[in-house]
């Protein structure tokens, strides 16, 4: 049995929830609490959404605007990351719905790759990483060739994909966060697994084998000869079909 | 975030204390105009085992609507999808039983015989649905401000259903006509421009608090 002064502790509660619900009631001091912890992740989910630093960053200061105009709306116990997800989410769709006449600037900020960097800050930051360079490149270039065909399937494909293995959300939450019922996240989410398998073959076995990317619908599609199995392949194509809630 | 910090601390309570304003304006509005319309002369003699299911009907199907639409939801965005979807599936086929099977089974009116009557009769009704509806459709729009939601328009859809539902419950206290064809032209399709206008209404808003200059308040 809980004491009287012990009952307005609950010790179980993610620290990020409770630090919303004290900013929602009125403590404002806890705001920076909230950015603290929810920040990194919000900005980490647009930037891999927009491929834009500067975006990213700005989106991720309208998330939190968003999160303190909306705080006396918060539901006490509430997760508090799915909600900022959405907004976020829904802040990004807005801004690419604005800015979708300007190819130009969309194919620019693609091509600089996740975080920006160059291949030269790359090497450098491996080259003093020591003996385990080579794995550290090794996992770079996965981590890009993931990214990179993420970011050639459909937004919502993609977005399926991130929330569920990037961010560790279950399939309710994410189809709460994109406004979806679960059976269709569990669809976008197979579809970019199959799609994901088929493009990282082709970049591990550095060849086009049974597989037409479309760039123009970003688009995956197969044909009747399925890819090379290769053994990264391989074992990529097993832990795909493996993760398939 | 310093700027942010420097507003006001926020009343807690504060979606509590808006349904209520809300529901207390919307109680008000429906009031006022069910004092104002009046009810038909012979309603105190309509069958009871008609009026009662009618009306049980109709309000229930608008609060199902209005709460649907109008909810937090779980994470703050709204209804789910599911839940959404189901109310606006559900919810007509609904209002279209009590129609076919209570409303319309009451006395008919000379005047539904007329067609040229009918006609005007029901773009009276019509008129008078969507006039009503629209300043509850508002109170729901202005109950969600600052609020994301997951699926505007289903959400605004839903909001439309609901308050196209409530003026439909006011309007069969006060309309004397009868007949399947005034009911289902003049009492249930207005609630589809009303829908509609939610769902339009809703999904502009997301752009407009978009563009709207980030100054803290809660608007």
């Amino acid at each position: 049995m809980l004491l009287p002064w012990m009952a307005s502790v609950d010790v179980t509660a993610d620290p990020l929830d409770q630090a919303m619900a004290r900013f929602a009631s009125g403590e404002d001091a806890a705001l920076g609490d909230v950015y603290d912890l929810a920040s990194p992740a919000v900005f980490t989910f647009l930037l891999r959404l927009c491929r834009d630093r500067l975006m990213a960053e700005d989106l991720t200061q309208e998330t939190f605007l968003r999160l303190h105009r909306a705080r006396g709306l918060y539901r006490a116990g509430a997760p508090v990351m799915p909600w900022a997800y959405t907004i976020a989410r829904r802040l990004f769709l807005d801004a690419v719905r604005a800015q979708r006449h300007d190819t130009a600037t969309t194919h620019g900020s693609a091509d600089r790759g996740d975080g920006g960097e160059t291949p030269a800050a790359m090497a450098r930051e491996i080259a003093a990483t020591g003996p385990s360079a080579e794995e550290l490149l090794a996992d770079r270039q996965l981590a890009a060739a993931v990214d990179a065909a993420l970011s050639r399937l459909p937004e919502a494909q993609a977005s399926a994909f991130r929330l569920l293995k990037g961010e560790g959300l279950s399939v309710a939450e994410t189809a709460a966060i994109m406004g979806t019922t679960r059976g269709a996240v569990k669809l976008r989410a197979h579809r970019a697994y199959e799609a994901l398998r088929v493009l990282l073959a082709v970049h591990l076995t550095g060849r086009v084998a049974g597989a037409v990317v479309n760039p123009g619908d970003r688009r995956v599609s197969k044909q009747t000869e399925p890819p090379a199995p290769g053994p990264t392949a391989g074992s990529l194509s097993s832990k795909s079909r493996g993760d398939t809630p | 975030m310093a700027a942010v910090s420097r507003q006001a601390a926020t009343p807690p309570d504060t979606w509590r204390r808006r349904v209520v304003i809300h529901g207390v304006l919307a109680a008000a509005w429906m009031i006022g105009v069910t004092a104002l319309l009046g009810a038909r002369g012979d309603w105190s003699e309509l069958p009871r085992d008609l009026v009662i299911p009618t009306l049980v009907g109709l309000l229930g199907s608008a609060m199902l609507a209005s709460v649907g639409g109008t909810s937090r939801g779980r994470i703050m965005v709204g209804a789910s999808s599911e839940v959404l979807f189901g109310l606006l599936a559900s919810i007509p086929v609904l209002l279209l039983v009590v129609v076919t099977m209570f409303d319309l089974q009451g006395p008919e009116t000379p005047l539904s015989v007329d067609p040229g009557a009918t006609f005007a009769g029901a773009v009276k009704c019509d008129l008078l649905i969507i006039g009503v509806g629209l300043p509850l459709l508002g109170l729901g729009w202005a109950l969600l401000r600052g609020l994301i939601l997951a699926r505007p328009a289903l959400s605004g859809a839903c909001v439309g259903l609901g308050a196209a539902t409530w003026a439909h419950a006011i309007l069969r206290v006060h309309c004397p006509m009868g007949g399947a064809s005034h009911a289902i032209i003049g009492h249930l399709l207005p609630a589809i421009p009303v829908m509609a206008l939610g769902a339009w209404v809703f999904s502009a808003r997301a752009h407009v608090d978009r563009a709207t200059p980030a100054d803290g308040s809660d608007r």
